[in-house]
């Protein structure tokens, strides 16, 4: 892994310019935060609470009345229910929002071929969904996410409503976006996705909520085993 | 704040939730005369009590029906379109004479 | 004390009685040349330019609640005539020429007063409007200029110029913008058609039209029934009800529109101050309170109930334009039903229903046109013709698919 400076690359967050002190590293063809230069000075796996800047890792979703159905024949995890969401050991998420659009992401170390897979799920009945170049990815890390939460989002996100393998689409610091709860460094972790235009604004926000639990930005390093 | 249940992600606050007009039959645009088309488009009994109407959930572009009664803003019961269209609603373009085949140059 | 004053206080009657502004009720007559329903500002203008103009005085007023009490009440009183259409500015032109002479045509104080009607614009897109706007608004007798931010800050010390990270890059600046006393116009014009012979009745509402071949021939009220020539409807947020009892379907949707007002304070700002982008306009009053106001509820019903979330949504735009506002304290808040039409022009003229004639459709905006709807309604009614100001406002127009769309020039100004 060699350092890089965004700026190189087409394709990179889209609040890049947020992360003033970070370290880059090229992923998917990207710039991807590793860390950021003060946390890895002080040698420290990162702070309390964490946000992480995933907008750049790939993804691509689906939607249709075929889009079930074809996910279960292409032998991967389905979600039962409608706002839920699987995560496979190679790394592999799929969300299902609503009951027929579902979404396929790889988390940072996944060893899954997100682009085979796109290509081996078309068929009539299931049209694409573009959600990787409008929406952001962030990632919150902690022991206080429903406690933050609870100060930007009026759904109860608290363990015993919210469990891990839960999703909710909702308004959060008076945007849209999706929030779930999963695993990731077997930590438990809210991914947020939210349009790509109020990205900064929501970043800032949410960095603001948790600055009462020692909440900082954190590279993607302490989001891989 | 006025709480909506919302069918598929459950009660949420009325600020997540868009109002999409009275659920109506829409005339054959094709056949239907200019007076029936305007009343469709721009009329409304517009009275006190219950309505049918299409709501949307922005944050999941969820569109779902609700009762709701226009006077005490009550809303009564709230259900997934499908309990009232069973098929996709298509929309035939009139198939007008093409422009080409009327000029004689 | 002076003794006089001692002498009413032993006195059983009411001195004033006979000089009161309206006089006391009295019982319906079974039959009336003209009723019109709805003692708001424009029926009471209606009876009073068929009085005045056109010596017709058989008229009754039936109003079910008290004179004004509707959206008269209630509105937040921005008089302009800065719109977009050629048929809207002759319009309300017309209108606004009216109101700078009411004071004195009343001989009463309707608190008149031409502070100018600033409009922000935050994108270059409303600057282009905001130029139409000027020309038609200058073409057709209103004084409407293009104002860069040097003139703004000159006008409004107090304004923050960079909203909510939206830069104010012009003003459009109606200088004919105005306001007055909204109580006292319905009250002018009461006493004024009283004086000539029209009855108000207050307390009285129309439960029921009677039609018969297509022509109307009475209405039924809780006080009973009374057989008329014609009918003027002018009921505001209950348009489409009592359209409904006509057998009349109309191109109308009820919604509320909330307004609030805060304590006074010393006067600080002198033109109204409106942003479309930011759904928002502000105003001082007379006493020193701001008024503010924005659009209207964002989904139809009859409930006059005040919401949460506008306040929060005002307030914090309200805040973005004058930053010191934050530390004031909200004293009053309201809402009012607005008969809203696709285009937001009104719907005026002839109805399906012979003699039964329709001012409806006013929306958020129709405070200002009171004076020349009661002038218009009364000539229609009186020679049976539509007067040309008011033709293109017919509600036929939705069937041949004609608007006059005001839209974005009425939205968050009225
Ligand atoms: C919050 C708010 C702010 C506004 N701001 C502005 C503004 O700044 N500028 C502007 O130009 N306009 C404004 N408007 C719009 C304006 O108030 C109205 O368009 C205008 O007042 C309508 O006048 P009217 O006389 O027709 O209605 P109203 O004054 O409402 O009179 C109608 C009357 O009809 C009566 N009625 C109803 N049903 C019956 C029945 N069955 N029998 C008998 N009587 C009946 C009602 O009781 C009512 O008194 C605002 C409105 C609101 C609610």
């Amino acid at each position: 892994m060699s350092l890089i400076t965004p700026e190189q690359f087409d394709s990179r967050s889209f609040i890049y310019r947020k992360h003033q002190q970070a370290e880059f590293i090229e992923v998917a063809g990207a710039a991807q935060v590793l860390s950021y230069k003060e946390q890895s000075l002080q040698g420290q796996s990162g702070p309390d609470m964490g946000l992480t800047d995933l907008s750049v890792l790939p993804r691509f979703g689906l939607r249709g009345p075929a889009a079930g159905d074809a996910l279960v024949a292409a032998g991967l995890l389905q979600p039962e229910k409608p706002n839920t969401l699987t995560l496979s050991d190679e790394g592999l998420m799929v969300l299902r929002l609503g009951y027929n659009e579902y979404w396929l992401l790889a988390v940072p170390g996944a060893t899954v071929d997100l682009q085979a897979l796109e290509q081996q799920l078309t068929s009539p009945g299931i049209y694409p969904v573009y959600c990787h170049d409008s929406y952001a990815w962030l990632v919150m890390s902690g022991d206080h996410l429903a406690d933050v939460m609870a100060k930007v989002c009026a759904v109860d996100l608290r363990e015993q409503s919210f469990a891990s393998g839960d999703l909710v689409m909702t308004s959060l610091a008076r945007v849209s976006g999706i929030i779930c709860h999963h695993q990731m460094a077997g930590k438990s972790v809210f991914s947020i996705f939210s349009d790509s235009a109020s990205a900064g604004y929501l970043w800032d926000a949410l960095l603001d909520a948790m600055g009462e639990f020692n909440g900082a930005p954190s590279g993607q390093h302490s989001l891989i085993k | 704040m006025k709480i909506i249940n919302c069918p598929l992600n459950g009660p949420r606050n009325s600020s997540e939730f868009v109002h999409g007009g009275e659920v109506r039959q829409m005339p054959d645009p094709n056949n239907c005369t200019d007076k029936e088309w305007a009343d469709y488009v721009f009329y409304s009994d517009n009275q006190i009590g219950v309505v049918t109407e299409w709501w949307l959930h922005a944050p999941s572009g969820y569109w779902f029906i609700a009762e709701r009664h226009t006077g005490s803003d009550e809303i009564l019961r709230t259900y997934d379109p499908s309990e009232i269209y069973t098929s996709r609603v298509e929309f035939k373009a009139k198939v007008e004479p093409s422009a080409s085949e009327e000029v004689t140059v | 004390m002076p003794f006089s004053l001692l002498k009413y206080g032993l006195n059983k009657d009411y001195p004033f009685e006979q000089n009161a502004d309206l006089p006391s009720p009295s019982a319906l007559k079974p039959h009336y040349d003209v009723v019109i329903i709805g003692g708001g500002g424009h029926g009471v203008a209606t009876a009073y330019y068929l009085a005045k103009y056109h010596g017709i005085t058989n008229v009754a007023v039936l109003e079910k609640g008290y004179l004004g009490g509707g959206n008269t009440a209630r509105n937040t009183a921005v008089i302009r005539s800065n719109y977009l259409t050629s048929e809207g500015v002759k319009f309300y032109s017309e209108s606004v020429k009216l109101f700078q002479g009411l004071s004195n045509e009343f001989d009463f104080n309707i608190m008149y007063s031409s502070r100018g009607q600033l409009t922000l614009a935050h994108t270059d897109a409303a600057i282009r409007g905001f130029r139409q706007r000027t020309e038609v608004n200058k073409h057709f007798g209103g004084k409407t200029e293009l104002i860069d931010p040097q003139q703004i800050r000159e006008l409004v010390p107090s304004l923050n110029m960079n909203p909510a990270d939206q830069p104010v890059l012009a003003g459009l600046w109606h200088i004919d913008g105005a306001t007055a006393r909204h109580d006292a116009v319905a009250w002018g014009y009461a006493k004024g058609a009283t004086q000539r012979g029209v009855e108000l009745h207050q307390l009285t509402e129309v439960t029921g039209v009677d039609v018969d071949k297509g022509k109307v021939t009475g209405v039924q009220t809780n006080r009973g029934k009374v057989s008329c020539g014609c009918v003027v409807q002018a009921v505001a947020g209950h348009s489409s009800i009592v359209g409904a009892m006509a057998g009349i379907r109309m191109p109308i949707t009820t919604y509320p529109l909330q307004a609030m007002v805060t304590q006074p304070v010393k006067p600080f700002l002198n033109p109204l101050v409106s942003s479309p982008a930011l759904h928002c306009y502000v105003q001082q009053t007379g006493r020193g309170e701001l008024v503010f106001g924005g659009g209207s509820d964002p989904y139809p019903l009859y409930n006059t109930r005040s919401t949460m979330e506008l306040k929060e949504s005002l307030l914090a735009h309200a805040v973005e334009l004058f930053p010191f506002m934050a530390n004031m304290r909200l004293m009053r808040q309201w809402a009012g039903l607005t008969d809203m039409t696709t285009d937001y022009s009104p719907v005026m003229g002839l109805s399906p229903v012979e003699n039964y004639y329709l001012d409806a459709g006013w929306g958020t905006w129709g405070f200002k046109a009171t004076p020349i709807c009661g002038k218009t309604m009364a000539e229609l009614v009186a020679t049976g013709k539509v007067p040309e100001l008011i033709k293109p406002f017919s509600m036929a127009r939705f069937d041949t698919f004609r608007q006059v769309n005001e839209m974005g020039a009425t939205a968050a100004s009225h």
